[in-house]
């Protein structure tokens, strides 16, 4: 089937298909006719797989490692467990750091309502760094 | 004063003052005779503000507006505001998507530390992940 098959199969875009097909996660063969690529029943398995980890959280090189594992033949759920782990802990780190900025942007935002004019006299620079600077 | 004496000042490095001089966020003047950019105390003033703007969230482009509107006069205060408030409305929903990935996965891991998976190839995990999205 071509790229629009794909599409019809799968609900992602025809964009995303030839993006993952770019960057070789897809596979397609050429069809020696036209040159478009041909794509079967094994690449809407996978691209199924590719979304469905997407939507958990799994980078698209993650993905690739997955595949490529489970390519060679056997399970890939051992390296499936290592990566979720390492996600986590990425993720853990993400939030702290988001909670952070967060936390920063209320004190900044609390310290603004306490002074209504901000910038008194002259509009000052000093004046605007003071109002950040919390 | 030169780039590496505003460096000292501020503390900020050479690479990141002529990152923002090339950004048009400071303006300094060419030395005419050597070509050198030299930079004014205005201008430690802009980059304490910019570095503190960054910390907050701010993007680049915002902190060029902010400044631009300043210099012409005009209160950037509220527009300051607004900008934070929408970025902390952003940030309610990204921790939200976060979140809700990290318990997906959480789930799957349990999953997979217990062996409940019993899968040979991706179709096979597909169906579990399926499972620990829908179960979200």
């Amino acid at each position: 089937m071509n790229v629009v098959g794909v599409v019809r199969k799968t609900g992602a875009t025809a964009d995303t298909v030839r993006y993952y097909a770019r960057i070789g996660l897809l596979q397609p063969r050429r069809d020696p006719r036209n040159r478009y690529k041909t794509f079967t029943e094994a690449d809407v398995t996978r691209l199924r797989f590719i979304l469905r980890a997407r939507q958990l959280g799994f980078s698209l090189r993650d993905i690739g490692e997955i595949l490529q594992r489970s390519d060679l033949g056997g399970t890939p759920c051992p390296l499936v467990r290592e990566i979720i782990r390492r996600r986590l802990d990425e993720q853990a780190r993400e939030l702290d750091a988001i909670l952070i900025l967060r936390e920063r942007m209320r004190m900044a935002l609390a310290k603004w309502q306490e002074m209504p004019d901000r910038l008194p006299d002259g509009k000052e620079i000093s004046a605007l760094i003071a109002s950040v600077d919390t | 004063m030169r780039v590496t004496e505003l460096a000292r000042q501020t503390r900020v490095s050479p690479h990141a003052i002529r990152f923002y001089a090339r950004s048009g966020l400071l303006k300094p003047d060419k030395n005419r005779s050597n070509g050198y950019k030299m930079f004014g105390q205005n201008d430690v003033q802009r980059l304490r503000f910019i570095r503190m703007a960054q910390c907050l969230g701010y993007t680049l482009s915002e902190i060029a507006e902010l400044l631009a509107r300043l210099e012409e006069g005009d209160n950037p205060c509220e527009r300051m505001e607004r900008i934070l408030r929408q970025r902390l409305e952003e940030t309610a929903g990204k921790l939200e998507s976060l979140q809700r990935t990290r318990v997906a996965m959480e789930r799957a891991l349990a999953c997979l530390e217990k062996g409940d998976w019993h899968v040979a190839d991706v179709e096979g995990l597909c169906a579990h992940f399926q499972a620990v999205v829908a179960s979200g």
